[in-house]
């Protein structure tokens, strides 16, 4: 016991201030950057949680051909889920793999 | 003088008379079964088999099979949600995701296709030991981390192949380097806290 904590601190040293644990609603949350201008600032900007697509999907789904794995390397807009890409290869009309990407959905992420 | 076929308007419209009288009727008229056969006679007649001329009857009518409705498929989709909150949990509460593949709870797909191949994971494990502090070493396991990532996921734009090659410490992965990529942002370590890694720690 007195060896593990004697380690702990240990570590904490070394390591400097470790970084903070996430929760479990906070780890895997992307919160989109809002690129376009301020039009749009009724809409909120929209979530992106892992943690529930990792229930589905192995990161190999989507990482890298869809989304390099580098945070604001891919422009996700509504016209490239439009056009089936980003979140539009899964969040299209056809519904086959998710949810489609229309006015019903808005809120599941825009949230 | 009249002429001789002054009479035809009157008897045409008479027959049209007499036939509109006929059409209105609530039984129709016996002789229309003479034209017409059984189709038009009484429900309590049509249950015999001939008809009151004696003659056979059509089959029975019957109705045409009802055009199939044009359905639109509805996609039922698996309960997401609650296999997520049903998962088993670390101490804070964060989803033990390696547990979860583990132990089969999720079947989580490689691709987007339906008929997406999954490769096996690479099962190798490799001990990092920290030359002046031997009791903080890392044992990384390829199998855990190949479960859900490609070897392309890390090599080698994170970590080089050969072995040694890339420096690993605390600090790079605080500052969201290295492990720190998705330790610490979308990756919990299974379990919490430094034993997670330094399994020495936790003995």
């Amino acid at each position: 016991m007195i060896r593990r904590a004697l380690l702990l601190a240990a570590a904490s040293l070394l390591a400097g201030a470790p970084s903070a644990a996430l929760s479990a609603d906070e780890i895997g949350m992307v919160k989109m950057a809002r690129k376009s201008g301020e039009g749009d600032a009724s809409i909120s900007r929209a979530v992106f949680p892992h943690e529930i697509h990792r229930v589905a999907f192995k990161c190999t789904a989507c990482h890298e051909e869809l989304f390099p794995m580098k945070a604001g390397a891919t422009l996700v807009t509504m016209e490239a889920i439009g056009d089936g890409k980003a979140c539009g290869a899964c969040h299209n009309d056809s519904g086959k793999v998710a949810f489609a990407s229309s006015f019903a959905n808005c809120q599941r992420c825009h949230q | 003088m009249r002429s001789s076929t002054a009479w035809r308007p009157r008897l045409a419209c008479l027959v049209v008379a007499a036939l509109s009288i006929g059409a209105c009727s609530t039984r129709p008229p016996a002789w229309l079964s003479l034209v017409f056969d059984d189709e038009t006679v009484t429900a309590a007649d049509s249950r015999t088999s001939v008809s009151k001329q004696g003659r056979p009857r059509r089959p029975h009518y019957k109705p045409p099979e009802p055009v199939a409705e044009v359905k639109v498929e509805e996609v039922v989709y698996p309960d997401w949600s609650g296999l997520y909150q049903s998962l088993p949990r670390d101490d804070e509460g964060r989803v033990q995701w390696t547990k979860a593949l583990a132990g089969k709870l999720i079947s989580p797909k490689p691709g987007i296709a339906e008929d997406a191949k999954d490769e096996e994971p690479t099962d190798m494990d490799i001990e990092l030991i920290p030359k002046s502090q031997p009791e903080f070493k890392v044992v990384f396991s390829h199998k855990v981390h190949t479960s859900w990532m490609a070897c392309g996921s890390c090599h080698s734009a994170l970590f080089e192949m050969e072995r040694g090659k890339t420096l690993i410490t605390m600090e790079k992965i605080n500052a969201g380097a290295s492990c720190g990529v998705c330790h610490g942002k979308v990756a919990a370590p299974e379990p919490t806290a430094c034993p997670a890694c330094h399994s020495e720690m936790g003995k």
